[in-house]
């Protein structure tokens, strides 16, 4: 029986569910993909993947679908899907959010005019 | 076949404490001791003599429960072994609810390097810990119904077993249960760090807390000394203590069946089917237990049986003789509650002298007679089949225990 989803999914977690959302993947491959997904920033040590696959097993979220030789290889389910994208929700609200107070902060400083002519691309968020 | 120079310590670390364990390991390995494989087993770990290195050690939770047949019971997952083994990471050894895995390259990626993952990670040791304590409270708690259910109530078990062993078992519970609850509080807090983002130190001095280690590794022995020796205890109960009271020189110091049943002897010489097994007979160091089972054969061709049990104390003190004498009342009413056919009369008027003769009685039948007389409780079962007079019965069973009663037998047994 599934257990209750997880309350909060680190960065660890969000992107082994990316890049499990790009199809099956053993354990190696998801290390391999968020290293370059993210540019070297994220790498994930075999401890954390292990812990992450074997936690999102229990939930539900990802299920093995083969056992090449030595490697086990998962794939993502829909109520994985289904916590993906509310974690892309939540974060693009996050960002809404983040945006939206910086353009009050800025509007206070410099004025409506100013705040319109700014370049965005010189927003710190 | 190289022999390898080995030694086994006692780890100075808790068995829940992560980051001085692998502080210790690798500091063994900077002396030139490896953790050898598989080599935490009993509490204690041992190691083989190599040339100084600089290893790193990794304490990994194990964040799924292995079955009792599974195969990777007792070793690390296949699947964890083969993604560490990736990253440069060696599997080693088990320690209690954590896997240990060793690498040699400074540059390897630290295998837990996520803390909120790994917080996930002991958060399910921890509720295994916890868990762990249930059966405890189920010892506990059975214990506490039968002894309030079916008779072992804590004066009958002391006089059965001896002062000290019930209170000791029970003590010995609550030190284990002390242990688990520390082991889980240290797993908690560890824990709550770690879903804070904080980040395992690498080189912790363990030493520091080497002699709190210490003192629970002593705490931790001593409940397993006290339930063993509660085991051996009650394993060597039926021969120890216990002298057959045939082998003295005097009768039984009460009633026996033969007693009670006037002119049986005669009976049972006409009537060769008539026979008395004694089930049990014996001197034990707090009392005496006689059973005997009859059957006989009575004039006119019918059979009865008889069945005697006497459990006889000699009580050490006046207040422990009265708790005794009231535990014994207390579980017969317990037990007899719900047959309501059986009537509790207090004889104690119809006898003579500083005596108590609480009974219990079924309608044609004598059940159960609970005697305090002087410094001496004595517990009598008695049932002849189709006998419904049972005051004489009763008369013989009270005046039928002698005064010598069980000193003498001792004094005549040493």
């Amino acid at each position: 029986m599934a257990k209750k989803p997880l309350d909060t999914m680190t960065e660890s977690m969000f992107y082994t569910m990316l890049a499990l959302s790009c199809g099956p993947r053993c354990g190696i491959d998801i290390a391999q993909d968020i290293s370059r997904l993210t540019d070297k920033r994220i790498i994930l040590g075999p401890g954390t993947l292990y812990t992450i696959l074997s936690k999102f097993l229990e939930v539900g979220y990802i299920r093995q679908v083969d056992l090449d030789g030595r490697k086990r290889t998962y794939e993502i389910t829909d109520k994985g899907i289904g916590a993906l994208n509310d974690e892309l929700s939540r974060l693009r609200q996050c960002l809404s959010d983040a945006v939206h107070i910086h353009e009050l902060e800025k509007e206070k400083t410099y004025g409506k005019q100013d705040s319109e002519d700014s370049d965005p691309a010189l927003c710190p968020v | 076949m190289e022999n390898k120079i080995q030694k086994t310590v006692i780890p100075p670390c808790a068995r829940y404490d992560i980051e001085n364990t692998r502080a210790w390991l690798s500091d063994m390995a900077k002396e030139g001791w490896l953790l050898k494989k598989d080599g935490f087993s009993f509490g204690l770990a041992t190691f083989e003599k190599s040339e100084p290195v600089c290893a790193r050690y990794s304490l990994q939770a194990s964040i799924l429960q292995a079955g009792p047949f599974d195969q990777n019971s007792g070793s690390a997952p296949r699947e964890q072994i083969l993604l560490n083994a990736e990253y440069g990471w060696e599997y080693i050894a088990r320690r209690d609810q954590f896997y240990i895995y060793r690498s040699t390259d400074t540059d390897s990626i630290e295998p837990d390097n996520d803390p909120r993952v790994q917080a996930i990670a002991v958060k399910e040791v921890e509720k295994r810990v916890l868990a762990s304590i249930l059966p405890m409270v189920l010892v506990l708690a059975v214990n506490f119904l039968t002894n309030s259910s079916y008779g072992l109530s804590p004066a009958i078990m002391c006089a059965q077993l001896g002062l000290g062993i019930p209170v000791r078992f029970v003590v010995a519970i609550i030190i284990q249960a002390a242990c688990i609850l520390h082991e889980a509080n240290t797993l908690r807090v560890l824990r709550k760090k770690l879903s804070h983002g904080y980040e395992l130190k690498k080189d912790a001095d363990w030493q520091k807390k080497k002699t709190n280690t210490r003192m629970w590794q002593i705490v931790r022995i001593v409940p397993f000394m006290i339930l063993t020796a509660f085991i051996v205890i009650l394993l060597k109960l039926p021969d120890s203590g216990k002298t057959a009271i045939d082998e003295h020189a005097l009768s039984a110091p009460f009633s026996t069946i033969e007693d009670l049943h006037f002119g049986m002897l005669e009976e049972i010489a006409e009537y060769p089917d008539s026979y008395i097994r004694k089930t049990a007979n014996a001197v034990l160091d707090e009392g005496i237990e006689w059973r005997e089972v009859a059957t006989i054969k009575q004039p006119g061709g019918y059979s009865s049986v008889a069945v005697l049990q006497v459990t006889y104390y000699d009580a050490k003190s006046v207040s422990f003789r009265q708790k005794l004498f009231s535990s014994h009342i207390c579980l017969d009413e317990r037990r007899f509650r719900k047959a309501g056919d059986i009537e509790k009369k207090d004889l104690s008027d119809s006898f003579e002298g500083n005596m108590e003769v609480t009974a219990f009685m079924r309608r044609d039948s004598l059940t159960e007679l609970i005697i305090r007389k002087e410094d001496r409780v004595i517990v009598v079962s008695y049932f002849l089949r189709g006998e419904t007079h049972y005051m004489p019965w009763i008369e013989a069973i009270v005046r039928g225990f002698d005064n010598a009663g069980i000193s003498t037998l001792r004094q005549s047994h040493t």
